[in-house]
């Protein structure tokens, strides 16, 4: 492909993606002032964990997720370990106690996992308080869903940029499979599955749930 | 699964502008929730006897008009403004992010629709030539002045702008937030 071709093909996605950055900047902007209105009328602990949630699940951002990683490889060796234990010979009521768990990794373990069961509780304890979130909290899954697609957009156009530059065809199905393999919400799924792959969706898919959950 | 990159480029496009386009029709949705933070403010004023009763008769009205579906949400911003005018001389700490909020969810709206328009401009001049274009310097303004042109606030064309040299951005008369 001609150097000039190139050129426009990057210089398009630079501009996608700093109009996308732009566009979610605008709706954190709408769904902060939507947050900050709500302190008006939630109870002020209601408030704080609402606050809470809101900046570990989108602001955590790359630092959850490496953490989330760390995370599965931490449980990963602790299975490990308990295996090689086991196969020691040591019985089943020692094994926890000679399993060796770095204590931050165990208390980022458990902050995750409290991190939603927290907001579950919060809203099944507050009389009153679901109706009262759920607008707050469609918001932030409208937020959520919007940072998801245009990922996926954003990433399905640097693979496309490559497919141009070097006219490697045959990655194309494994870019397909990578570009599946991000979608975390059924309705972005559904149109990939229609537009891109011409299929009908497998009923198997496994939803980002954190907000149905609440 | 798709074999032929030509096909897929095209089938990607489609598939972007489609999803952009849901986000842009999801985020009205917020128009109509932050009605309802709005309601739910007036409401517990009510609880605290701040407000009148028309106002609370206003927001029972135009609440059961969403609830039916009935309400468009050109109707439901008025509203939104008619009581934020009752109540911004007393409670402007509440009213001025609800006003911020929408202003954010209209900007953003637009961003969505303009990426899509952009998205399919590129898919015009690159995507069903594919690979054949032969880009001088000309036609990349000549492609950054089409972008420019589906950008309808002034931060959107400054990216162009900041991108291609030799694009010019125009300021407009519509460039103002509205609402």
């Amino acid at each position: 492909m001609n150097e000039g071709d190139q050129n426009l093909d990057e210089t398009f996605l630079n501009i996608l993606l700093e109009l996308q950055a732009q566009a979610i900047r605008n709706a954190e902007q709408s769904v902060h002032n939507v947050l900050e209105v709500s302190s008006e009328f939630i109870s002020k602990s209601a408030y704080k964990d609402l606050m809470e949630f809101y900046k570990l699940y989108f602001h955590g951002g790359k630092e959850i997720e490496e953490k989330s990683n760390e995370i599965n490889k931490g449980v990963d060796k602790i299975i490990e370990q308990a295996q090689t234990l086991s196969d020691e010979g040591i019985d089943a009521s020692e094994i926890a106690s000679n399993i060796i768990e770095d204590q931050n990794k165990a208390l980022e373990r458990t902050n995750l996992a409290f991190l939603q069961k927290k907001m579950e509780s919060l809203i099944s304890l507050e009389e009153g308080l679901k109706d009262r979130l759920t607008p707050i909290l469609s918001a932030m899954k409208f937020e959520d869903h919007t940072k998801k697609r245009t990922a996926t957009i954003g990433l399905g156009f640097r693979m496309i940029i490559k497919i141009l530059a070097d006219s490697y065809h045959e990655r194309l199905p494994s870019i397909v499979d990578e570009m599946k393999s991000k979608l975390s919400f059924k309705e972005e799924r559904d149109l990939f599955y229609n537009v891109i792959l011409e299929e009908v969706p497998s009923q198997e898919f496994k939803e980002n749930s954190i907000w149905d959950n609440l | 699964m798709p074999v032929d990159p030509k096909r897929f480029i095209s089938q990607f496009i489609e598939f972007s502008k489609k999803s952009m386009e849901w986000c842009s029709k999801e985020s009205e949705q917020e128009v109509t929730l932050i009605h309802k933070v709005l309601t739910n403010i007036i409401y517990d004023a009510k609880r605290r006897s701040f407000l009148p009763e028309e106002t609370i008769k206003a927001v029972q009205s135009i609440e059961n008009q969403i609830e039916k579906g009935e309400v468009k949400n050109e109707d439901a911003r008025a509203s939104i403004k008619q009581l934020l005018d009752q109540l911004q001389r007393e409670y402007k700490e509440f009213t001025d992010p609800i006003i911020m909020a929408l202003q954010f969810q209209d900007r953003f709206r637009q961003n969505l629709e303009n990426i899509g328009k952009m998205l399919e401009i590129w898919h015009q001049t690159r995507g069903q030539t594919y690979g054949a274009y032969y880009t001088t310097k000309e036609k990349l303004v000549i492609f950054g002045e089409q972008l420019a042109a589906s950008a309808t606030s002034p931060e959107e064309r400054e990216v162009v702008g900041k991108h291609i040299e030799g694009v010019k951005i125009e300021k407009r008369s519509t460039d103002a937030i509205m609402f």
